[in-house]
């Protein structure tokens, strides 16, 4: 194993490492720097520490945005898999306007951010009333009209669905290619040993994609721990602090309120924070794959 | 293997975490180096003995292009190109959207990238690019050009800051008026109050008769601190919120359990339904086209309650800040008057050509804003006999105020403001009770004040 001593593969990858240091690394070094200053910008930067991250174990809105977050990933992970899964089975299962349906299946995911929280904010509103509503009300159902996006217990839970209903294709997409990439030749066998469709999937397609389903897993994790831009057009965190994202949080706390110790101290909690639960995903998918 | 995938793994998660923060600061370098050439531009060009020197004036403004003060300026600016010197340019940039644009220019200034002209209120960041010399003081320009005895005395006063200090300059003299709908009130039987139990007593009325009694926009924190000033006002002046602010008075106090118990029962009963998620336009649409019955706004927006002779609209009254009880400290003549938010110059942009230019534009601003755009400019028109009733009576009030009610949003610090504004949302939609929003606020303006109030 003399290869490892070489100089040579290092060369090759010395651009890529210092574009990726520079554009990386070194600004999540600058917001730790940051983040142990206070700082509004324009004044003087005064040093004080951790008192940054100390403030943010008693911050009741970073609390709220915090566990905000943990029931965004975990509800936007658990749709986008399913939804994204089906869709795919569909795709795989079918013969005909295959392309057809994959494209109607896809277009969320190209629309911009932007867009698909104003569409959704038109449509769940309810003075000037939205088609949510309209319809509500034109099938008798005038109960459950409300102003969807003020009600501080349903914001949350809408703001999680818009962002996996923009995303999941996505990840449609990967399972469908993963399901494609699988040998014709193992299915073929599959068949002639008797199995149905439902077997199929739960004995040789799904296992076999393993992999790649975890992967997208982390993707999604991670993905749905920084999101961002759907809750911060949609509802701006509000009603409230009842759809704040840590995210969100962040960025107002560095632009609105001109803290950018404060801000650059949460950012660097949300670096952490993703390595921990990516590292703890991977200890758990290793283990899980060990024993299988 | 599984050893490099899970460095691999890792790698990828800063990656993409990265890019959220580089995003946050990246987005703003295209515009200012713009802005930054433009005003080397307008130094540079030294040559040429004869004439007026070139000057090309980059404005970020927060109003709308369509507003009436950056009509009447671009129209002026038009005319001084034509006029006096062709090597004019006025080129305005409109950001509309508040938070966005204050967001902009916070992360601006940060940068030392500010515009020639740029929008601000007197707030305490501000001051802080004030004290720090990257703004013109503009009491000095309005004496060189001899303008400061024409402005009204509120377009004046309200940019100074605490010390006193001038350094924004105006365009418009505002009043704030509840503004109702004629017909809703007669269907319900009310009249115009003149107390606040009065006002909440024909927002139940008009309830009771299936009419929503006021629209209120929650998308910006504002419109909701006027109705958390109200009480306060009233009862203490000005005074309670310039001991709130600095933590020497507490919201606990009397007068601040009073106006969070205001906003709660509003909030909860007679602000137009999802009120928190609806934007300007929302809330001012419902109110124009007859859903809801009163709306509070100031008299930059009056150009949608007059018709064509600048006439107030039969269909529409409007009444000033009610009072709310014998003992208030203010004058009913006393309410919420401003100038809007000001536009503030850069030092190093200012030089003897942009003077000549504000001298044309101030001698030239205020028949022009009110005899063609419609608006009430900060510098006195003359009063023509034939000026429209409303106008008379607003430009009235204006000259009459002797103390202006201070805003939050402008006296509050940015962090504690940030707060206030979230709190105050949770208070009117009932998910805080009056002592914990009030708990809360104290708990902000301890741990904020004392870093801008020294």
């Amino acid at each position: 194993m003399t290869s490892n001593k070489r100089i040579e593969p290092w060369l090759f990858v010395l651009p890529a490492l210092l574009v990726f240091l520079f554009t990386v690394i070194v600004p999540i070094i600058w917001s730790f720097t940051y983040s142990l200053y206070e700082w509004n910008g324009i004044g003087d930067k005064r040093f004080i520490g951790i008192d940054n991250y100390t403030r943010m174990l008693t911050d009741n809105v970073f609390i709220t945005s915090f566990k905000n977050n943990l029931i965004f990933t975990g509800l936007g992970t658990v749709v986008q898999i399913v939804i994204g899964m089906t869709m795919a089975v569909i795709l795989t299962s079918i013969t005909k306007f295959r392309n057809f349906i994959k494209v109607i299946y896809f277009i969320p995911c190209v629309i911009s951010s932007m867009a698909i929280s104003q569409i959704f904010s038109k449509m769940l509103s309810i003075n000037p009333e939205g088609v949510v509503n309209a319809t509500l009300g034109a099938v008798g159902l005038d109960s459950l009209k409300a102003a969807f996006l003020s009600d501080p217990n349903l914001t949350l839970i809408i703001v999680t669905l818009v962002d996996a209903y923009k995303f999941c294709a996505i990840y449609m997409v990967i399972y469908y290619a993963a399901f494609l990439a699988i040998s014709n030749d193992i299915i073929e066998a599959s068949v002639i040993d008797g199995c149905n469709w439902w077997q199929q999937y739960i004995y040789m397609r799904f296992p076999l994609i393993k992999g790649i389903f975890f992967i997208t897993v982390v993707m999604l994790v991670s993905g749905t721990l920084k999101g961002f831009d759907v809750p911060y057009i949609l509802t701006n965190g509000g009603p409230g602090a009842s759809s704040e994202l840590v995210s969100t949080y962040m960025y107002k706390v560095a632009f609105n309120s001109v803290n950018y110790g404060y801000g650059s101290a949460i950012a660097v909690f949300l670096v952490i924070e993703c390595l921990l639960i990516v590292t703890l995903i991977r200890k758990l998918i290793s283990k899980v794959d060990v024993e299988a | 293997m599984k050893k490099m995938n899970k460095f691999f793994a890792i790698l990828l998660c800063i990656g993409m975490l990265a890019s959220i923060i580089s995003a946050c600061a990246g987005g703003n370098n295209n515009e200012t180096t713009g802005a930054s050439s433009n005003a080397q531009g307008g130094q540079q060009q030294e040559g040429g003995s004869d004439g007026p020197q070139p000057l090309k004036i980059h404005y970020l403004t927060s109003k709308l292009l369509s507003d009436g003060a950056v009509q009447t300026i671009m129209d002026l600016a038009e005319q001084y190109k034509q006029q006096v010197n062709p090597n004019f340019e006025l080129e305005v940039e409109s950001i509309s959207d508040r938070p966005a644009y204050l967001q902009k220019i916070k992360i601006l200034a940060s940068a030392n990238e500010l515009p020639d002209w740029f929008d601000a209120d007197p707030e305490p960041f501000f001051e802080g690019i004030a004290e720090k010399g990257l703004v013109v003081n503009i009491d000095d320009v309005y004496k060189e050009i001899g303008v400061t005895d024409k402005f009204f005395k509120v377009s004046i006063d309200y940019p100074r800051l605490d010390d006193g200090s001038l350094y924004l300059m105006t365009w418009n003299a505002n009043a704030e008026y509840f503004w109702y709908n004629k017909e809703l009130f007669e269907q319900a039987g009310v009249s115009a109050p003149t107390t606040f139990d009065e006002f909440l007593a024909i927002s139940e009325t008009l309830k009771s008769k299936g009419i929503t009694p006021i629209s209120v926009h929650g998308k910006d924190f504002w419109p909701l601190l006027r109705y958390m000033a109200f009480i306060p006002f009233r009862m203490e002046g000005n005074d309670y919120l310039d001991k709130l602010r600095k933590g020497e008075a507490k919201m606990a106090d009397p007068a601040g359990m009073k106006a969070a118990e205001f906003i709660q029962k509003l909030g909860q009963n007679y602000f137009n339904e999802g009120w928190s998620n609806a934007d300007y336009n929302t809330s001012l649409e419902l109110f124009l086209s007859g859903k809801t019955a009163m709306y509070y706004i100031g008299t930059w927006q009056v150009k949608d309650m007059i018709d064509e002779n600048m006439n107030l609209k039969e269909n529409f009254g409007y009444f000033k800040m009610p009072q709310y009880s014998a003992s208030d400290k203010t004058k009913v003549s006393d309410f919420f008057a401003n100038s809007g938010i000001g536009t503030a110059i850069r030092q190093d942009a200012y030089n003897e050509e942009m003077k000549n230019f504000l001298q044309f534009l101030f001698d030239n601003y205020a028949d022009t804003a009110l005899y063609k755009y419609h608006v009430i400019p900060s510098v006195q028109p003359t009063i023509k006999d034939d000026l429209s009733q409303i106008y008379k009576d607003m430009l009235k009030d204006i000259s009459e105020v002797e103390t202006y009610t201070k805003v939050w949003d402008v006296r509050l610090d940015p962090e504690t403001n940030e707060s206030i504004g979230r709190e105050s949302t949770n208070l009117a939609l009932g998910l805080s009770t009056p002592e914990e929003f009030a708990k809360r606020m104290d708990d902000a303006i301890a741990q904020n004040a004392p870093k801008y109030f020294k």
